[in-house]
Formats: structure tokens, C-alpha cells, sequence
């Protein structure tokens, strides 16, 4: 595997778009056409290179990103396959943290799919410069123009097809709208003449695209008032602007599945798509100062972890970009977030499940590096400065439930488990709720959670329920009442005396219990005043209604009684109890509920 | 759209929400509401159902607040039931 590369000759692509739309076929023809596999596998068939996992296999969908990498014309392309369910929306947020443009993956089916039109918005608000490929167009019913032009309605300022399909039975061949040329499936190096039938529409596209050249370039936009026309170099320069400014957004097609359309693809990610050299990266260093990172092979070494993934074999892996300088084994870094410094050992390009030990990696290009002690998702490793950039930001857990082991006693299990499982996933969140006293797990949705369990089941095989969350319902009084309350044993042996009268109404000093010692002329004895309280503390943990926390209450300790002998401690503690719950079912007691704001939003930004 | 917005209204009325304040930023919606715990544990799919996945919400914890008198009777129930099978 070629290890030194020039940084302008590395592409590093997140495919994502919608859930089952053809993402992980796209990465696994690319891979094939390229000869980084040998065979084209199928995510139906359980052997394509990025769905590798038990739960991707079992499901026929992807839950994790997957990398992995090929050379295509002298251009090393890193490929990370982003799942598209919005359940895993934390692994999105991961994969484009560091590459460096996305294609968006939508089938043909004739209109826009909710994940394109998410996945456009997402590269759009955080300047992702993108390609839209339709892929799907050996399928029966597949309606190239119907995807295309949903699309373009919605984005008609940005997105362009520069691609017209023919399809006769089969795909058998599309137009290249940039060169006016036709070309066959399979022979997509090669263009010839274009149907005479199509004419009509490569005119008309052709005008859009000139347009839209034009004005993603001061200099193009002059000339195009002028004459009316640009060269075929200068359309493809305004159109590789366009992508890197993020204003123009070209479109494409083929099918994954059947290996067409795949090459000119190629073509196009290779020429058009943006190199990790266009790009400077933003760090700061300790004091909170901007560093810009250049992509530069013989500059210091930064690295950032986009991913950890925990591999059955090697163990824990982090999926890292190599921002500037070239990565050997042995070079000590410093990791700022945590304070720690770490020997770089083994390094690799990954392949899937599969990684290739490498000696080196340098400035752009991205593989993974195992056993590290401390760097988690989003920390940089730097050469002798201390470096750290705004933290990946993960979707916020919206959906919470109740864990239970189905096994009595497997708790603790199931709490390692998922612990073990956070190296892998940042997305989800467990914390025990100390009001219900339940182990709570939250997540991006249902699906997430499910498979956390499943990954609980085949990796540590432990059973986990997941249940509705008990609400922490308290409860308080809303009015005023007063009761006495009686401890008396006095038949035989030694005698428990105590009386308080005691009365409640709402409003603590702290919101939740006071206590007023108003006794006067010793009716309750100084000695036994502290029983009092402690017996109230103790009765506020339940309320009259259905047992739950009563808070905001005040009780004020008025009077009472004792006898000199039989008058001990747990007789005030008990009396207290007594008077407790006497008054508060008179004084008005309600059920409190929690309160949430919830504000509907948008995309988070750019990690 | 509209339509989805009146869905979404709709249902955070059905969930005793209390809407705060609506407000468009860039093309999109902003609803910003109070809703009951109690009625917003699976929201995160329903939501999700109600707008094919276009929506996204976030949801932080504000105060207590009293139960309705509608409500109570069954808090209470599941309370007593609770605590039976407990024992």
C-alpha cells in the first residue's frame, strides 16, 4: 500500500443520504472498480466490505460508519460509509468530521427521499462541498429526471445534473452535459456522439450548467455576458469552484449494484471533488489562540480521532485524520484534552473490517491506530504543542427509557456492557435517575436503543429489557392544616410517650422542607425537638397521595406534650409521622409533575 | 407544510403542551413549548413519524408543575399498584 501521497492527491468522501438507498453498494462497486476488492459483495448477502458487523449483517442495514480506501488513476480515495437511519445520526456528525466532501446516495425512485433532502441541508449549512449520485437506474420503474427534478426544485440555484441517463430496458448509456459527448456503460473513458434524439435536452441542460459555471466565478461571469458561451475547461473550472465553495451541487447517476456508471463517477470525484490540501484547519492551542493547521507532509504532526471503533482483534481503534505532517510509529503526542501523551505504535489503513499495517501515514489521508490509552472521539493528537478543536457535536439523546436485565441480578452486567459499549458509541447516554431509582439509557431513537441491546446480547451476552421510564412525580400541599399526633405505649414494660402538634402549609425556605421550632414554654422538651424534625424528614419522603416526594412544604412544631419518664426520642419521631399524616390529607395535596421545554430545531453545526 | 404544522400543534395541544412561541428561521419552523414529562417519553418517534423524519427537538428539564385533576386518578392507581406488587 502506497503510504507517502501527495495531500492534492487524496479524496476523503462520507457517503450518506437516506437509510436504504444504496450507500453501502455505491462504496462496495467503487471498491470493486477500483480492484480494492476482489469480489463485489452485497449488503443483502451479508459480505459487503463496510456493513461487517453482526447486527449490520442481521439487519441489512448500516449502524456504524465504515471506512475504507482505493486508488483510482494515482488519487488514493478514503470512503467512509455513513448510515443513513437518522437513528444513528451520531455516526454522521463522526464521519464528516473529517473528510472533506460528501456524495449524497439517493435511489431513483422518482422524488425526494427525506434523507437527501437532510443530507443536502446538512452540506449546505456547514459548507460541505457535495455530488448527488442516483443510483438505482437498472431498476424497474427507476426514474432518473423524476429524483432529479424534486431535487432541483427544492435547490434550483445549487443543484445540477450534468449527467442524462439513456435507459432502454437496461441503463445503457448517459451524456456527459459538460462535454456533450455520449458514452457506453462500461466504456466510460470513451466518448462518442450523442444520440440525435437527445439533442434538444443536452442543449437545454447545457445552458443551465453554463449559468451556473459562470457564477461561481467573477472572471467566468464577465465572459459569459460577453459571448454567450464558455469553453468545456472553463465550465468544468466554474463547476469545481461552485462544488468547493458549496454553491453548485452537480448530479450523476449509474447503478451500484450492477457496476455502471461507476467509472465516470470516478472520473468525476477524482477532478472535481476538493483535496484535504484546499483545506487549512482550524485548532487552538492552551491559551484559547487560533493555529491554522496546514496540510502539509513534512510540517509537525496533528492528527485528530474522529472514531473509535473496539475491533474483536486488535481492540480498541481510532479512526484518525492526519491533519499535517507524517505519521511514523514510535513519535510521541500530545493529547491536550487529556492531558496525556501517547507512543504511537501500530498504524493502518482499514479496509472494512480488515486493516493493512502501514509504516507511515502522512498529511491528508486518514487510517486508524490501535491500543491507545486515552484519546476518545474528537481529541487531537499533536507533535510537541498542545492542540485541541471544537468538540465534535453529537446529536442530543431524545429518547430515554428504562433498562432492566431480564435476568435478576444481571444489572451490574448490563452496566459494564454499555460502559463498554460508549467506546464505540458517544451518542448515547446511561444514568441511574436517584428520584425512580432507575437505570436510564438515552438515545437518538428507538432503533438506537434496540441495538444497543443487541450489541449487549451478542457481545456480552446479557438480556436487557428496555421499559417506558417512571415519571418522578412529587407532590406537595397547597393548603394549611394541623393535626396532633400521639405516640403512646404505655402497657407493660418500659413506656413511649410523645405529643407535637404540628402545622403544615406550603412554601419552604428551600423549596423543599422547613422545619420551625415554635414551641414555647417547653411543652415539648428542648431535647426531643430534634426528634421532631427527623421524624418529618423521614415522612416527607413519601406523600399522602400516591407516595411520592413532598416538597415545598413547611412545618411549624407549635406544642405538644411529654411525660418525664416514658418521653424518649423515638416517641417525638413517631408522633411527628402521626401528625404528618393526619394534617397533610387536609391541607390540600396535589401531584406535581415534571415540566419540559421542548424546542423544535434544526441540524446541528459543523463539528 | 402547513398541514404538518398543524399536525404538530395539534398533537402538542393532545399532550398537554403549552406552545411558547413559533418562530421561522431559515425556511424552517421553530415551535418552542412546555410539555409533561409524562406525555413526551416517545416523542422522539412520534415526532419523527409526523414529519417522515424532518424534525428534530431538544428538551430540557424546567420546573414541576401541578397535575390536573384529570391525570391524577390514574398516577395514583398505578402508584397503589406499584406498590402492591412491590411487596
Amino acid at each position: 500500500m502506497m503510504a507517502t501521497i501527495q495531500a492534492e492527491n487524496i479524496r476523503n468522501i462520507a457517503l450518506i443520504g437516506h437509510s436504504g438507498e444504496g450507500k453501502t453498494t455505491l462504496a462496495e462497486a467503487i471498491l470493486f472498480n477500483t480492484k480494492a476488492i476482489d469480489r463485489q459483495g452485497r449488503v443483502d448477502d451479508g459480505n459487503s466490505t463496510m456493513d461487517y458487523t453482526q447486527e449490520e449483517i442481521t439487519k441489512k442495514i448500516s449502524i456504524s460508519l465504515a471506512m475504507a480506501n482505493c486508488s483510482y488513476k494515482g488519487t488514493k480515495i478514503n470512503l467512509i460509509d455513513v448510515p443513513g437511519d437518522f437513528d444513528f445520526a451520531g455516526e454522521l456528525v463522526q464521519a464528516m468530521a473529517p473528510v472533506d466532501s460528501a456524495l449524497i446516495v439517493t435511489s431513483a425512485s422518482g422524488s425526494m427521499t427525506v434523507g437527501t433532502e437532510k443530507a443536502i441541508d446538512y452540506c449546505i449549512t456547514n459548507k460541505i462541498p457535495a455530488m448527488i449520485f442516483v443510483s438505482g437506474l437498472d431498476k424497474e420503474n427507476a426514474d432518473f429526471n423524476g429524483t432529479t427534478n424534486a431535487i432541483v426544485d427544492k435547490y434550483p440555484t445549487k443543484v445540477t445534473p450534468l449527467f442524462i441517463p439513456v435507459i432502454k430496458g437496461g441503463f445503457e448509456g448517459f451524456v456527459n452535459v459538460v462535454d456533450g459527448k455520449y458514452y457506453n456503460v462500461g466504456d466510460e473513458d470513451n466518448g462518442l456522439d450523442i444520440p440525435s434524439v437527445l439533442t434538444s435536452q443536452v442543449e437545454e441542460d447545457r445552458a443551465k450548467v453554463l449559468e451556473s459555471a459562470a457564477e461561481s466565478d467573477d472572471a467566468l461571469m464577465e465572459k459569459f455576458f460577453e459571448e454567450g458561451d464558455l469553453s468545456q475547461e472553463e465550465i468544468e473550472l466554474g463547476i469545481k469552484k461552485g462544488i468547493a465553495n458549496c454553491t453548485t451541487i452537480p448530479v450523476y447517476g449509474g447503478s451500484a449494484a450492477l457496476n455502471k456508471g461507476i467509472t465516470n463517477l470516478l472520473n468525476k470525484l477524482v477532478a472535481n471533488m476538493p483535496s484535504p490540501a484546499d483545506r487549512d484547519v482550524i485548532a487552538k492551542d492552551t491559551k484559547g489562540q487560533d493555529v491554522v493547521i496546514k496540510c502539509d507532509s513534512d510540517g509537525p504532526v496533528v492528527l485528530r480521532v474522529f472514531k473509535t471503533m473496539v475491533d474483536p482483534f486488535v481492540g480498541r481503534l481510532s479512526y484518525i485524520k492526519l491533519l499535517s505532517g507524517t505519521l511514523k510509529s514510535g513519535i510521541i503526542l500530545k493529547n491536550a484534552t487529556k492531558d496525556s501523551e501517547e507512543k504511537i505504535s501500530s498504524i493502518y489503513f482499514v479496509k472494512g473490517k480488515k486493516q493493512e499495517a502501514t509504516d507511515s501515514i502522512s498529511a491528508g489521508d486518514m487510517g486508524a491506530l490501535a491500543k491507545l490509552n486515552t484519546p476518545t472521539t474528537g481529541d487531537v493528537l499533536s507533535e510537541g504543542r498542545e492542540l485541541v478543536m471544537e468538540p465534535i457535536q453529537m446529536p442530543a439523546p431524545v429518547l430515554s427509557m428504562a433498562v432492566y436485565a431480564s435476568k435478576k441480578g444481571e444489572e451490574d452486567k448490563i452496566f459494564a456492557g454499555l460502559s463498554r459499549l460508549k467506546d464505540e458509541d458517544i451518542s448515547f447516554a446511561v444514568v441511574k435517575n436517584p428520584e425512580t431509582n432507575e437505570m436510564l439509557i438515552s438515545g437518538v431513537g428507538e432503533n438506537h436503543l434496540d441495538i444497543l441491546c443487541k450489541k449487549l446480547k451478542n457481545k456480552f451476552g446479557v438480556d436487557a429489557v428496555l421499559k417506558e421510564p417512571r415519571i418522578a412525580y412529587k407532590e406537595t400541599i397547597k393548603g394549611k392544616a394541623q393535626a396532633e399526633g400521639k405516640h403512646k405505649k404505655q402497657s407493660g414494660g418500659a413506656g413511649q410517650f410523645g405529643v407535637a402538634v404540628i402545622v403544615f402549609e406550603p412554601g419552604a425556605a428551600d423549596g423543599m422542607y422547613e422545619f420551625c421550632d415554635e414551641v414555647v414554654g417547653g411543652a415539648v422538651p428542648r431535647q426531643f425537638i430534634p426528634a421532631v424534625d427527623k421524624g418529618l424528614k423521614e415522612a416527607v419522603k413519601k406523600g399522602m397521595l400516591a407516595g411520592y416526594p413532598m416538597i415545598n412544604i413547611k412545618c411549624h412544631l407549635i406544642d405538644g406534650k411529654s411525660h418525664p419518664v416514658d418521653s424518649k426520642e423515638i416517641a417525638f419521631v413517631s408522633a411527628a409521622k402521626l401528625a404528618y399524616e393526619e394534617a397533610v390529607p387536609k391541607a390540600h395535596p396535589i401531584l406535581l409533575e415534571p415540566i419540559y421545554v421542548l424546542n423544535h430545531g434544526r441540524y446541528s453545526r459543523r463539528p | 407544510m402547513c398541514s404538518i404544522m398543524g399536525d404538530i400543534l395539534g398533537d402538542l395541544n393532545k399532550r398537554r403542551g403549552k406552545v411558547l412561541g413559533m418562530e421561522a428561521i431559515e425556511g424552517k419552523q421553530v415551535i418552542s413549548a412546555e410539555v409533561p414529562m409524562a406525555e413526551i417519553t416517545k416523542y422522539a418517534t412520534d415526532l419523527r413519524s409526523m414529519t417522515q423524519g424532518r424534525g428534530t427537538f431538544t428538551l430540557a428539564f424546567e420546573r414541576y408543575d401541578e397535575v390536573p385533576a384529570s391525570a391524577t386518578v390514574k398516577i395514583i392507581e398505578d402508584a397503589k399498584k406499584r406498590a402492591t406488587e412491590e411487596e
